[in-house]
């Protein structure tokens, strides 16, 4: 159920930028489907990219932000991972990474729980249970319930 | 030693508050008048629920509003768990709660739902009052009750008493002199007669967040303002934290943000259950899990 870290690696050889993503075996490599998306200046006057293969390309990409997406696929349903990069005077002065929104617990499965304690769990009745509370779902008031009942009483009627 | 326990129903949900160091009966009954009045005071102020309070006078009308010598902590706490959630938990969300259907009158009809503004363009506060750019809802559901669990927890120790649990619906503060630990059950989100765990606390609050009550239709109380729509992968979180506004907001959060991402600006441990009743928990959980094998 959990996937592998997201890593996107990007290189930049002989002015041609190459995104790779090291997902799953389903992953789609992006390289040529770069569009200019925006072809205004970057905003950043201090490049800081440390790919410094680029400075030696042939600088066949204009100035711009470039960006493309690519479809992964994890269980319930298709993930989406778009790669934004900007390119100033052939260098990548800025890049991002941005999951699809479509599952906000996908990144919650990408890495994070590798670290923490998992366990298949199932209820035990709390009438035979030592404790001094019990926290979940915070109780509704009656007010809450009796909408909630007549609403389904209306669908129902 | 005598040990009291008052109960009573309180900002949409059940109170308890117990005391086992009360001497003085006539003081203990005054002492829960004046925490049930200041509960009160809290919720003529933050509840979206009521047609007297500032947060339904907000909503109504812009402009500068006097906040309450309690606002500014909450407002700062909301601001930092706002940046640490990338925008996830919003006190912004009120507008979108309500018009997916949980709204003053639990009228429970959903609207069109439209993605709430972005804090810094409506928000602004200061130690004394609250601005709003437009009328804007909201809804301090998160950290509130949490935060309110916090100020009764205040009440308590300035009256002199050293041990104490106070459980506002499942937001659980402890504390105890002599150390001693409260056991928490793990609420089945499936089945409320029954825990998946039992936890561990003393001298600290455990919250938990879950959408297994208040929901309706494909909506419960808590909803993403990406996407509009309510989390169904993870189904119930637990938090433990040294306050109770820690562990309620991070409850919350929990159900958008990873837990590394908001441990890099929040002291906590957490247990989050997923719908396929997985549970991960941190390595300083103090928990034992009943597990299925």
């Amino acid at each position: 159920m959990k996937l592998t870290a997201t890593v996107v690696t990007l290189i930049v050889v002989a002015g041609v930028v190459i995104l790779t993503d090291n997902l799953k075996p389903k992953a789609t490599t992006i390289a040529s489907h770069l569009t200019p998306s925006v072809s205004t200046s970057t905003t950043s006057s201090t490049p800081t990219t440390t790919n410094s293969t680029s400075s030696s390309s042939t600088g066949s990409f204009k100035d711009g932000i470039y960006s493309a997406t690519a479809d992964y696929f994890v269980p319930n349903s298709d993930q989406r991972i778009k790669v934004t990069v900007t390119l100033s005077k052939g260098v990548i002065t800025s890049s991002s990474v941005q999951n699809s929104e479509s599952d906000p617990t996908s990144a919650s499965y990408q890495e994070e729980f590798a670290s923490m304690y998992k366990s298949s769990v199932v209820g035990q009745k709390l009438s035979g249970l030592q404790i001094g509370a019990i926290a979940g779902a915070s109780d509704t008031t009656q007010g809450f319930d009796d909408a909630l009942s007549q609403i389904a009483s209306q669908a129902q009627a | 030693m005598t040990v009291r326990q008052t109960a009573f129903e309180a900002i949409g949900t059940h109170w308890n508050i117990q005391v086992t160091d009360v001497v003085d009966n006539e003081a203990w009954v005054q002492l829960m008048e004046c925490i049930y009045l200041r509960i009160q005071a809290f919720d003529k102020t933050y509840s979206r629920f009521r047609n007297d309070s500032l947060i339904t006078h907000m909503s109504q009308q812009a402009g500068t509003f006097e906040l309450p010598a309690d606002g500014h902590q909450l407002l700062a706490f909301y601001e930092r768990l706002y940046k640490a959630s990338s925008g996830k938990i919003t006190p912004l969300i009120g507008q979108v709660i309500a018009d997916a259907g949980y709204d003053k009158t639990y009228s429970f009809q959903t609207k069109k739902l439209v993605k709430p503004p972005a804090w810094e363009d409506v928000i602004s506060y200061t130690p004394s009052t609250i601005t709003v750019k437009e009328p804007t809802l909201l809804d301090l559901g998160a950290a509130g009750k949490g935060y309110l669990v916090d100020i009764v927890s205040e009440t308590l120790l300035n009256a002199g008493h050293q041990t104490y649990t106070i459980n506002a619906g499942g937001d659980i503060l402890h504390r105890s002199k002599s150390g001693e630990a409260l056991p928490v059950g793990l609420e089945n989100p499936h089945d409320p007669t029954e825990a998946i765990g039992i936890a561990q606390i003393v001298n600290q609050s455990l919250c938990a967040s879950s959408g297994s009550k208040r929901n309706w239709g494909k909506y419960h109380h808590l909803i993403d303002p990406a996407i509009l729509q309510s989390p169904t992968e993870i189904i119930s979180t637990w938090v433990i934290a040294n306050d109770t506004m820690t562990a309620d907001g991070i409850a919350t959060a929990l159900f958008f943000t990873e837990p590394a991402t908001l441990k890099k600006r929040f002291d906590f441990s957490c247990a989050i259950l997923h719908k396929d009743m997985t549970l991960y928990h941190d390595k300083d959980f103090p928990v034992t899990v009943f597990k299925a094998d």
